[in-house]
C-alpha cells in the first residue's frame, strides 16, 4: 500500500512539476543521430548521467556546446555518461530537425548521444523548460542536480562555479553536491502550443 | 568653395553623431546591482519588465503586441522596460540596428551580469530563466509570465492582475 502511495505521488509529482533533487528520473527510449535508440538502462556500468536538454539553434546552447563536449571527454573514463536531448519541435524550429542534429553532431564530433525527443514526451516528465537545461543523475537515476552547467554562459574563462562538475564529483565521492539547483537564461522549449 | 564643403561635411558629421547618440541613449547597460537599485526597488510606477533578446525568436514575435499595448494604454502609471539579454558586445552591431529597423523607441536596458543563477532568483524565484518572460510588479506584489503572449486578451489579463 505504501509503495502504491509513493508511486502515485511520484507519478503525479512528475507529471505536474517536473523533477526535483532526490526524485528518480524516468528512463526514455529515443532515437540517436546514429539511427540507434538510446535508453539510460543500456549503460549498465554507468556511475551517473548528465542529461542535457539542448538544441542546435539556441545561442545559449551554442555557448555551451564546447563545454558539454569537454565534460563528456573528461568524465568518460569515470563512467559518467553525457546524453544530449533536443526537446524542440522541428516543425516549429526547422534548424532543430533530425537531419540538422546529425549535421551538428558530425561537425562538432559529439562524443555523446544526441537524441530527438520525438513527440515531446520526455522533456515534460523531467520538467525541462529551456535549452540548455541539465539534470545530473546518479547510477540509480536519482536526481542530484538540476539547472545550469556553470555560472557564466557568456564568458567560459570567467566561470567561478562549475555546478555540473561539482555534482559529478559528489557522485564519484559518494557525497551530496553543495548546490542542488542553479538557474540560467535559456531559450524556451519550442512547441506548437506556445 | 572648399570652406563651404567643409562646413557641409561638419554639419553632416554633427547630425550623424547626434543621431547615433540619440539611438544609443535609450539603450543602457546595467549590472544586476544597478538594475536592482534603480528598477526592482522602484515604487513610482507599475513596472512591466519584458525579458528578451534579439536572438530569441518568440521574443521578437511578441514585441509588437507589447509595444502596441503600451502605446494604447490609458494608464500613465504603467511603465514598460524592455530588458535585453543580448551580449553587451553586440549592442552596436545587433541590438541598436534591430531597434532602428523595427522603429522601437521604448526604454531598453541591457542586463549584463555573470552569476545568472543568483540574479534570476532575485528577479523572480518562480522564473526558470527561459525567454521570453514578463514580470509585472507594484508595491511588493509581483506576477511572472514565463511564456510568449500571443494575443491582446491574454496580455491584458496578465497585466490586470496587478489592479486586483
Amino acid at each position: 500500500m505504501l509503495n502504491f502511495i509513493i508511486s502515485f505521488c511520484l507519478f503525479f509529482g512528475l507529471s505536474f512539476d517536473g523533477l526535483k533533487p532526490g526524485d528518480i528520473a524516468p528512463d526514455f527510449n529515443l532515437k540517436n543521430v546514429n539511427g540507434k535508440t538510446v535508453s539510460l538502462n543500456q549503460f549498465e556500468d554507468a556511475k551517473g548521467f548528465v542529461v542535457v536538454f539542448t538544441c542546435n539553434h539556441c545561442p545559449y546552447a551554442k555557448l555551451y556546446e564546447d563545454r558539454i563536449i569537454a565534460l563528456a571527454k573528461k568524465y568518460r573514463s569515470k563512467n559518467i555518461e553525457v546524453i544530449a536531448i533536443n526537446p524542440n519541435d522541428p516543425e516549429v524550429v526547422p534548424e532543430d530537425g533530425f537531419k540538422q542534429m546529425k549535421q551538428l553532431a558530425k561537425k562538432k564530433k559529439y562524443p555523446f548521444p544526441y537524441l530527438l525527443d520525438d513527440g515531446q514526451k520526455v522533456y515534460p516528465q523531467y520538467g525541462a523548460t529551456k535549452t540548455p537545461h541539465v539534470f545530473v543523475l546518479n547510477a540509480d537515476r536519482r536526481v542530484v542536480y538540476i539547472g545550469a552547467i556553470d555560472d557564466n554562459a557568456k564568458h567560459s574563462e570567467e566561470v567561478k562555479k562549475k555546478y555540473v562538475e561539482d555534482a559529478i564529483e559528489s557522485i564519484l565521492n559518494g557525497t551530496e553536491p553543495e548546490v542542488k539547483e542553479a538557474k540560467a537564461i535559456g531559450c524556451s522549449i519550442k512547441t506548437k502550443k506556445s | 568653395m572648399k570652406k563651404q564643403i567643409n562646413i557641409v561635411l561638419a554639419c553632416f558629421a554633427i547630425l550623424f553623431t547626434q543621431q547615433l547618440y540619440s539611438q544609443s541613449s535609450r539603450v543602457r547597460t546595467l549590472s544586476f546591482k544597478e538594475f536592482k537599485q534603480e528598477i526592482l526597488t522602484a515604487s513610482d510606477a507599475i513596472y512591466v519588465l519584458n525579458f528578451w533578446a534579439t536572438w530569441c525568436a518568440p521574443c521578437v514575435e511578441e514585441l509588437p503586441l507589447l509595444i502596441e499595448y503600451f502605446a494604447s494604454t490609458n494608464d500613465p502609471s504603467l511603465r514598460l522596460i524592455l530588458v535585453s539579454l543580448d551580449d553587451k558586445n553586440k549592442i552596436q552591431t545587433k541590438l541598436i540596428p534591430f531597434l532602428n529597423k523595427h522603429k522601437i523607441s521604448n526604454e531598453v536596458i541591457v542586463l549584463d551580469d555573470s552569476d545568472e543563477p543568483d540574479w534570476i532568483n532575485k528577479i523572480s524565484y518562480e522564473w526558470t530563466g527561459s525567454l521570453p518572460a514578463t514580470l509585472i510588479f507594484y508595491q511588493g506584489r509581483k506576477f511572472l509570465a514565463e511564456k510568449k503572449f500571443t494575443n491582446k486578451d491574454s496580455l491584458t489579463q496578465f497585466i490586470d492582475q496587478i489592479y486586483h
